[in-house]
């Protein structure tokens, strides 16, 4: 609309004057800003105070927020128009006036003359309290905000998926507090835990281990899944002690960490904070003191576990010859009676049964082959423990020891002395009827120990009948194998004899149990320790393990802790390796399944 | 003054407090480590946790309590200068409660709102050291009321002038002071951005009209009334006009002034505007952080 403005000013002089001028604007606008149509300073009048709009003919004044005016001597926020209505504002008057022709509306306006130049400087915002922007409204918005998403929606997810009530993806919820991310297997389980409803919660229960806001994790939570973990103090053993109620799981487990830390704490506090001293609340169990594992005495020597036959175990029933069938089942129980036996590596000796001389075996002087430690033991895929040795599989391999008597006879059965002994019988029967099917194997194979080749030429004559005298040579074989004086299976094998009239019950081969694991609660990696600064391969096993000292069976080649205590220390320091407690123990007691193989 | 005596307040007594704090920090956290590794859930964690959070809210209420000038001038200096040196201090003891381990959770939200809040506190330090030396030397010794009252007397001077002149001049000039911008919104003031407008008469033989142009930094209306001395019809009109010319530039000097008032003070107080808002969500952040640690502990 075409608006005419006439100010009306009285001059210093006293006289009025009035100035015209034009605005062509859809809205009257009136305040203190600058870029109103009408500009009228003032404490009393806002920078956008109010508007005078036109629809059709009729005229309307609106104010803006709190700002009111005066029209006709009444305060109103709105009111309408007409020609002659006088407006007051901020001592400022206006009055609308009968436009002349070419005008939609004019307006008189007549300032407040005692304006000053504060009321000038109001008029315009020059600081940014003026603005939009507040201090106080920012605390109030950023504050409560962070309180509702970081606090109250995810308290309220949380009651929802107790109630197995899905929540959309994008709420909030409790992972908003995760510490960090978990390691994947637990991500896994609270994936399974997730409300099936919605599959976007997956990986959002938090509760499938947290139960209860403000309360710590409890073992069953954990025990959901880890249901074959043994306790460290067995149950009985602990009402034994006044050690009270164990740690809960999570005091030593602790996850949200991404995996980058292991989960559970490996420190050496771990086991020396009850360890380090005979604690009176162990009761009557019997424990040494541990302070680590440096030189001195801060862990105690070794003790081995061996096994050891039964006292009661040397007698076996009369056996008579068709009854002569041995049975591996026989055997294994026979070795499942053993008992283990824990005793300090000082004064341990082994009882195998077994008599070998490692010694020999590693002397090239006395061998027809060169043998090294890797000849016989070959190590398990756990590289921790060795295939257990046996007559099959190690001794009698590379055609070293074959059970030859003779070299037109048949080998020996081995572990089945009953029948070695037929073997021996039948032999010789065949041999004095002139069996043509005797036949000498090529010599090449028929490898033996070494001093029975001229022996077996020195035949006595026999003067009885063909039987008679089978038996009698098949005797004096028998006696070569098993008799205390001979040279076959006693060369290895201890043998029991009964005095018994009955050859078959008079030689008991007593049964070989040879020890798989020294240390069955204890882990020691045979792996890790092939290099040892500059030692590798033989010298590295050697120099632990005194092989080439040791001519008796009974020789527990294991070493004791100062050898150890030699690389390792429980603190890094120069040629030291650093190992912790749990680098060779561990806190929940392994099964002993392990320490009963070996047995063949 | 105070705003140079915050860094060295006593020979920079919060400063040594500061270095003092974060060496202990430092040695507490060095304790760590091993094969439990260093975070916000070990004893040393918890610890340096409690600290900081205790110097937030101490820092926090440090900022109400310096405001109140019962203290005096050398009291809100000594607590600007503990403000300033702890809260420096603060993002590294943050940095060591947390062991730099970061993710989308509520407790990185409350690191980064730590970090928010001294960043926007460093700038505001900056502003205290460098603006109110450029604000004093703006004004010239006076103040900003003084300026806008040379302005008011400028534009007296000028609306009389010019009502003695032309009616297109008295237009321009008067509508060039009627529609001077001076502050404004966030931006208009942070930029000092110039809206002023005059209306400029294009009035040919047949019809009169006039045309709102931009007036940035008032140059148009001084070109326009300047023009026209050389075009003046009396000699008395050329006096007036040279007058008016001369009134406009002063008037144009203070207006510059004015603005670049407005413009340094705006920016010594913008800071403010983030400082204290995020440090109430920092304190909202800090509550839910530890809850939530009590939550799932």
């Amino acid at each position: 609309m075409n608006v005419l403005i006439r100010s009306v000013r009285t001059g210093a002089d006293g006289v009025t004057e009035a100035q015209d001028s034009e605005a062509q604007v859809d809205t009257i606008t009136i305040g203190s800003a600058a870029d109103r149509t009408i500009q009228l300073l003032g404490r009393d009048v806002a920078a956008k105070h109010a508007a005078i709009s036109a629809s059709g003919s009729e005229l309307k004044i609106r104010c803006a927020g709190a700002a009111r005016v005066r029209v006709n001597d009444a305060e109103v926020r709105s009111s309408p128009l007409k020609v002659g209505d006088r407006i007051e504002l901020g001592g400022h008057r206006l009055r609308i006036i009968a436009p002349p022709a070419g005008f939609d509306v004019a307006l008189e306006v007549q300032p407040r003359s005692d304006i000053d130049a504060r009321d000038f400087e109001r008029a315009f915002r020059t600081d940014l309290d003026q603005t939009w922007l507040s201090r106080r409204g920012g605390a109030w918005l950023l504050g409560v905000l962070t309180l509702i998403v970081a606090l109250a929606i995810p308290l309220e997810t949380v009651q929802l998926h107790k109630q197995g009530v899905a929540t959309p993806a994008a709420l909030p919820d409790d992972t908003l507090w995760s510490a960090g991310p978990l390691i994947p297997a637990h991500q896994h389980i609270i994936a399974a835990h997730a409300i099936p409803a919605h599959k976007d919660a997956a990986s959002k229960s938090c509760n499938a281990c947290h139960e209860n806001l403000f309360i710590h994790i409890q073992d069953p939570a954990c025990k959901q899944c880890h249901k074959g973990i043994i306790d460290h103090v067995a149950p009985v053993v602990l009402k034994q002690t006044q050690l009270g109620t164990p740690p809960r799981c999570a005091q030593c487990h602790r996850d949200h960490d991404g995996g980058a830390s292991l989960l559970a704490i490996r420190d050496d506090s771990l086991c020396v904070d009850c360890h380090s001293d005979r604690h009176e609340e162990f009761g009557r169990t019997k424990l040494a003191a541990v302070s680590g594992f440096s030189k001195g005495n801060s862990h105690p020597p070794f003790s081995v576990t061996l096994y050891k036959p039964p006292p009661d175990d040397s007698a076996p029933g009369t056996i008579s010859a068709d009854q002569c069938v041995a049975s591996d089942k026989d055997l294994a129980d026979q070795l499942a009676r053993w008992v283990p036996s824990r005793e300090p590596l000082k004064q341990a000796r082994d009882e195998s049964n077994l008599q070998f001389s490692h010694k020999q075996h590693l002397d090239p002087a006395q061998m027809h082959t060169t043998l090294d430690c890797a000849s016989c033991h070959t190590p398990e895929p756990d590289g921790e423990h060795f295939v257990p040795v046996t007559m099959a599989r190690t001794c009698a391999t590379g055609g070293c020891h074959q059970l030859t008597f003779d070299a037109r006879a048949p080998e020996l059965p081995h572990g089945k002395p009953c029948e070695a002994m037929f073997v021996i019988e039948d032999f010789y029967a065949r041999l004095v009827s002139g069996d043509p099917t005797l036949r000498p194997k090529p010599r090449e194979l028929a490898l033996r120990l070494p001093d029975r080749e001229q022996e077996a030429e020195a035949v006595k004559p026999c003067t009885g009948t063909g039987y008679i005298c089978a038996q009698s040579r098949a005797q004096e074989e028998i006696e070569r194998q098993f008799g205390p004086k001979g040279s076959g299976c006693v060369s290895c094998h201890v043998v029991k004899d009964t005095h018994a009239g009955d050859l078959y019950n008079r030689y008991q081969v007593l049964p070989v149990r040879l020890t798989y694991d020294y240390f069955p609660a204890t882990h020691f990696s045979h792996k890790d320790h092939l290099v040892q600064k500059d030692l590798t391969g033989e010298e590295a096993c050697l120099s632990c393990h005194k092989a080439r000292d040791s001519a008796r069976s009974a020789d527990v080649l294991i070493p004791d802790i100062q050898k150890c205590q030699e690389c390792h220390s429980d603190r890094p320091a120069v040629d030291q390796v650093a190992v912790q407690c749990v680098s060779c123990h561990a806190y929940h007691p392994t099964l002993m399944m392990q320490a009963s193989r070996g047995t063949e | 003054m105070i705003h140079e005596g915050i860094l060295r307040y006593h020979n920079a007594r919060y400063l040594w407090v500061a270095v003092a704090l974060l060496v202990l920090c430092a040695a507490l956290y060095s304790t760590q480590g091993g094969l439990r590794p260093a975070g916000g859930g070990t004893w040393q964690g918890y610890t340096l946790g409690t600290l900081g959070a205790l110097l937030i809210l101490w820092l926090s209420w440090l900022g109400i309590r310096k405001r109140r000038y019962g203290a005096g001038a050398a009291g809100i200096a000594g607590w600007t200068s503990a403000h300033v040196y702890l809260g420096l201090a603060l993002i590294a003891i943050a940095t060591l409660h947390c062991a730099a381990k970061f993710g989308w959770n509520i407790h990185t939200l409350a690191y980064v709102l730590t970090c928010a809040v001294v960043l926007t506190g460093i700038f505001g330090l900056y502003a205290y050291v460098s603006f109110p030396a450029q604000l004093a030397a703006n004004r010239a010794g006076g103040s900003r009321s003084t300026l806008f009252a040379e302005l008011y007397a400028l534009d007296q001077q000028g609306r009389e002038v010019a009502r003695r002149c032309h009616v297109s001049i008295n237009t321009a000039v008067k509508s060039a002071i009627e529609r001077t911008a001076l502050g404004g919104g966030v931006l208009d003031q942070l930029l000092a951005r110039d809206r002023s407008q005059v209306l400029l008469d294009e009035s040919t033989d047949t019809a009169s009209s006039t045309r709102a142009v931009a007036n940035a930094d008032q140059q148009a209306v001084i070109d326009y009334v300047a023009s026209r001395v050389t075009r003046a019809d009396r000699r008395s009109e050329t006096v007036h006009l040279e007058r008016l010319v001369f009134t406009l530039c002063r008037r144009q000097a203070v207006l510059r002034r004015i603005r670049r008032d407005i413009r340094l003070h705006a920016w010594l107080k913008a800071w403010l505007y983030f400082h204290v808002p995020l440090t109430i969500a920092l304190i909202a952040a800090l509550l839910a952080h530890i809850l939530a640690t009590f939550f799932y502990w």
